[in-house]
Formats: C-alpha cells, structure tokens, sequence
C-alpha cells in the first residue's frame, strides 16, 4: 500500500467521531491494509477508554463553599473600595484646598504690591543721627526734610526702605525689602525734642485726631459683635500735645 | 417569529442550531442577571456547570482537592468578571478557558516545585527521556468491572504523564466530546493544531497502553 494513502487515511480517522463512520475510499483501503486496520483497532480501543472515563463530580458542600468564598470576597472587596474611595476623596479635596491656598496666597501678594503703603521715612546709611548735640534741634529740623526721613515721624507715602527684620535672601534696603515691608523701626531714631518755648506744629509731631481724649478703635469679633479699643495718646516721656482751642499748646513736660 | 416558520423550510440542522443558540442565551441570561445582583441565577449556572469543570481540570491535573479548589476559582472569576463579560463566546468556551488557564498554572507551579516523580527513578541507561515505570501485571484476569477499574486509572495516570499542551485538547476532544472549533476556541490555537496535537496525545497513549490495548 501507499504509505501516503495510509497518512491520509490514519489522519482521517484520527479526526472522527467514534460514532462517525469514514469514508468509502477509507473504507476499502481498511479493507486491504492491515496496518491501517490495527491503527483502526487501536485507536478505536483507546478512545473508548478514555471516553469511559467520563465526568467526575464535584462534592456535594461545593455550593456552599463558593457562596462563602464569594462572600468573603465581597466584603474585602467593598471594604477596599471604601478605603480607596475616601482615599480618593482625600486627595481630592487635599489637592483643592492646596490650589485655592496657593491662589489666596498669590492673590494678597499681588493686592499687597500694587496698593500703596504709607511707610515712614526711615534712617537710612547715609542718615546717621547726630551724636554731637542730641538734645538741642530746632524746629526747622524737626520739619521734614526729603533728604533727611530721619528727624520726621511724619507719615509719607514715600516707600523705603523700612524694617530691619527680613526674611531670608531679602537685604534690608534692596528692592525686594522695600516692596515687602511697611513696618518702622525707630530704635535707633532720635526722638524730636520739643521744648516749651517752641511752638510745635501740627506737621512736627504724629498727626494723631487729638480732639478726642482717646483714640479709639472699633473692631469685631469673631462673632460679629463690634469691641470698641481706646488707646489713649501716648506720650513718650516728653509731653502730651492737645488741641487747646484750635491751637496745639503744650501741656507739661511729663 | 420569522424564524420559525422557516424551520421546517430549513429543516433539522437549524432546529438543532435554533436549539444550541437557546442554550447558549439561557446561560448569557443568567449571566445577565448575575450582573444585575440575582445571586440565583448564579447558583443556576454553577450547577451546570460544576462538575463539567471540577471534572476537566481533575483530569488535567490527576488530583481531586486540587481540582475543586481550581473549580471554584474559576467560578470566583467568572462571577468577578461579569460586567466584563461580552458575548463573542459560547458561555462554555469562556468557562473552559479560564479553567484551562489555570489548570495549566497549576501544572508549571508543579513543575517548579520540582515534586519528585517515580518516572524519575525508571530512566533508561542510553540517556533517553524518562518513561513512565509500567510493570507488567501478572496476575490473572478478574472481575470485568475491576479490569475496567484499572484500565481508567491507568489511563488518567497516562493523561497525566503528557506535555499540558497536549493534554487539554486530548480531554476536551476524546473525554468531553467537544469539536474542534469549540477546542480552538478555547485553547485559543488554530483548528490545525488542535488536531495535530490530539493525534501526538493519542500517538504517545498508545505507546504507554500498550498492555491494555
């Protein structure tokens, strides 16, 4: 026989059904080769063996123990989801309350640059205070002076260099300073001397609305309720100013 | 319905598909109805197919406990992933596939865990491939029933000495019956070598059911 005529024909009947039968050519070829026969046989033989095998079945608590497993799985799983939910929502409301911080922080940056800032004129370096006659000034020195901000408490709205106190990497009197502050520190200013022969004027000492004995402030609190602050004038060690009838009169050395 | 005035136009073969398409929607709808929270409609589709599947994968696997366990988590997927689920597939070939998988995982887990074999102890001194110890038995013919006890067995313990690529479309084919389109399917592999690799499985079962054939 034509062992490829056996291939074709072993190959078929590898391929069917055992309850299929083969073909007319197959047919009479098993019919006169006894090789293909035998495999016949044998695959025949073999496949009913295997197909006896048939199907094992599953134990009768199977059910059960899926529906537990399940179970269990379930509540993991909505526990995670929670979990992972709130975390979510977390992060979320964290990343937004960060982003509107940031943008409340730029945005008092910005107004605090662009509005303008009444600073006092402040010693500069090359305004050093006078160390020959500290106690005798005249008026006229204790007028404003553009050049001198020294001998002036007057509030302009120049703005310059201001505090000592800086943050990090901004040197006092750099730019970055002048923009960034409007604090005054008068530690090492002399204090205008005024003496009872000389007529101070209005513009000679901090314009303080002295026609009330007390300067007060209104503020409120938290809750909305209005809390009334009196600060009184102050006076530091060398007389208090009042208006006298439209005039502004010394009133005692303290 | 149109389609059942032409059935007996078309005759029996579309009968039998009208019939295969019901079952198959029947398991889509219980699906379906998985999704939606029908815990029974669950319970219907493991009942069907439970022990289909904790019968493959013994067969796969030659070990009961295991094949349960693999069972159910197969079960567990398909219940896990049934939103996901779309119908490309017969139910039964979406099942098949994944218990396939995993008992082919099981099978190279195996393997890297090295268990020790008997086949090991039988090698043959010219350095060939390690063949199953069958020895001959001498004893005299019994009860049929218990020749055909021992006949099973011997052939699970043969299944269980082939390559798993080999071993799937062999149980699918000559064990549940299945066609070779359905096994292509599931295997994922061409009908081509479907066949070709259930002729190699019966090829190599021959060899060692010598005795019983």
């Amino acid at each position: 026989m034509n062992k490829p005529d056996c291939k074709t024909i072993q190959s078929e009947l590898d391929e069917l059904m055992l309850s299929e039968d083969c073909s007319a050519s197959a047919l009479s070829h098993l019919t006169e080769c006894y090789e293909c026969r035998e495999f016949r046989d044998k695959q025949t033989k073999l496949r009913e063996i295997v197909g006896s095998l048939g199907t094992v079945a599953a134990p009768a608590d199977f059910d059960f123990r899926l529906r537990s497993r399940l179970a269990r799985e379930n509540s993991t799983t909505s526990f995670l989801n929670r979990s992972v939910w709130s975390l979510g929502q977390k992060s979320v409301a964290a990343t937004l309350a960060l982003v509107i911080l940031f943008g409340a922080v730029m945005l008092v940056r910005y107004f605090s640059n662009t509005l303008p800032q009444p600073t006092p004129e402040l010693a500069t370096e090359n305004n050093k205070p006078s160390t020959s006659q500290p106690a005798k000034e005249t008026p006229d020195q204790l007028k404003p002076k553009q050049t001198e901000p020294i001998d002036t408490i007057a509030v302009t709205p120049k703005t310059q260099p201001a505090s000592t106190v800086s943050p990090k990497g901004i040197r006092p009197g750099s730019k970055e300073s002048r923009k960034q502050f409007a604090t005054v520190d008068f530690a090492s200013t002399r204090a205008p001397v005024i003496r009872p022969e000389e007529v101070p004027t209005t513009d000679t000492v901090f314009p303080v609305d002295t026609t009330q004995q007390s300067f007060k402030v209104s503020l409120f609190d938290g809750r909305g309720n209005p809390r009334t602050i009196s600060v009184p004038t102050v006076s530091f060690g060398s007389q208090r100013v009042l208006p006298v009838s439209n005039q502004v009169s010394p009133k005692g050395i303290w | 319905m149109n389609t059942l005035t032409t059935i007996d136009e078309l005759g029996f073969a579309h009968a039998l598909e009208e019939e295969t398409i019901e079952d198959t929607t029947s398991d889509h709808a219980l699906l379906e109805a998985t999704r939606t929270g029908d815990q029974d409609a669950f319970g219907e589709l493991v009942s069907r197919y439970r022990n289909q599947i904790t019968s493959y994968i013994y067969r796969m696997t030659n070990d009961y406990d295991g094949a349960v366990d693999l069972a159910q988590e197969t079960f567990v997927r398909v219940y896990r992933a049934a939103d996901r689920y779309q119908r490309t597939y017969a139910f039964s070939t979406y099942i098949y596939r994944i218990a396939t998988n995993l008992a082919i995982s099981e099978l190279r887990k195996r393997k890297r865990r090295k268990l020790v074999s008997l086949t090991g102890f039988f090698q043959s001194t010219d350095g060939g491939e390690a063949r199953e110890f069958n020895p001959p038995d001498e004893r005299p013919l019994q009860d049929t029933e218990l020749v055909d006890t021992e006949r099973r067995n011997a052939v699970q313990r043969a299944i269980g000495t082939l390559p798993e690529k080999y071993r799937a479309p062999l149980i699918l084919r000559d064990v549940d019956g299945r066609s070779y389109d359905e096994i292509a399917k599931i295997l994922e592999t061409s009908e081509g070598t479907v066949k070709s690799r259930i002729s190699r499985a019966r090829g190599f079962l021959r060899e060692k059911m010598t005795a019983y054939l």
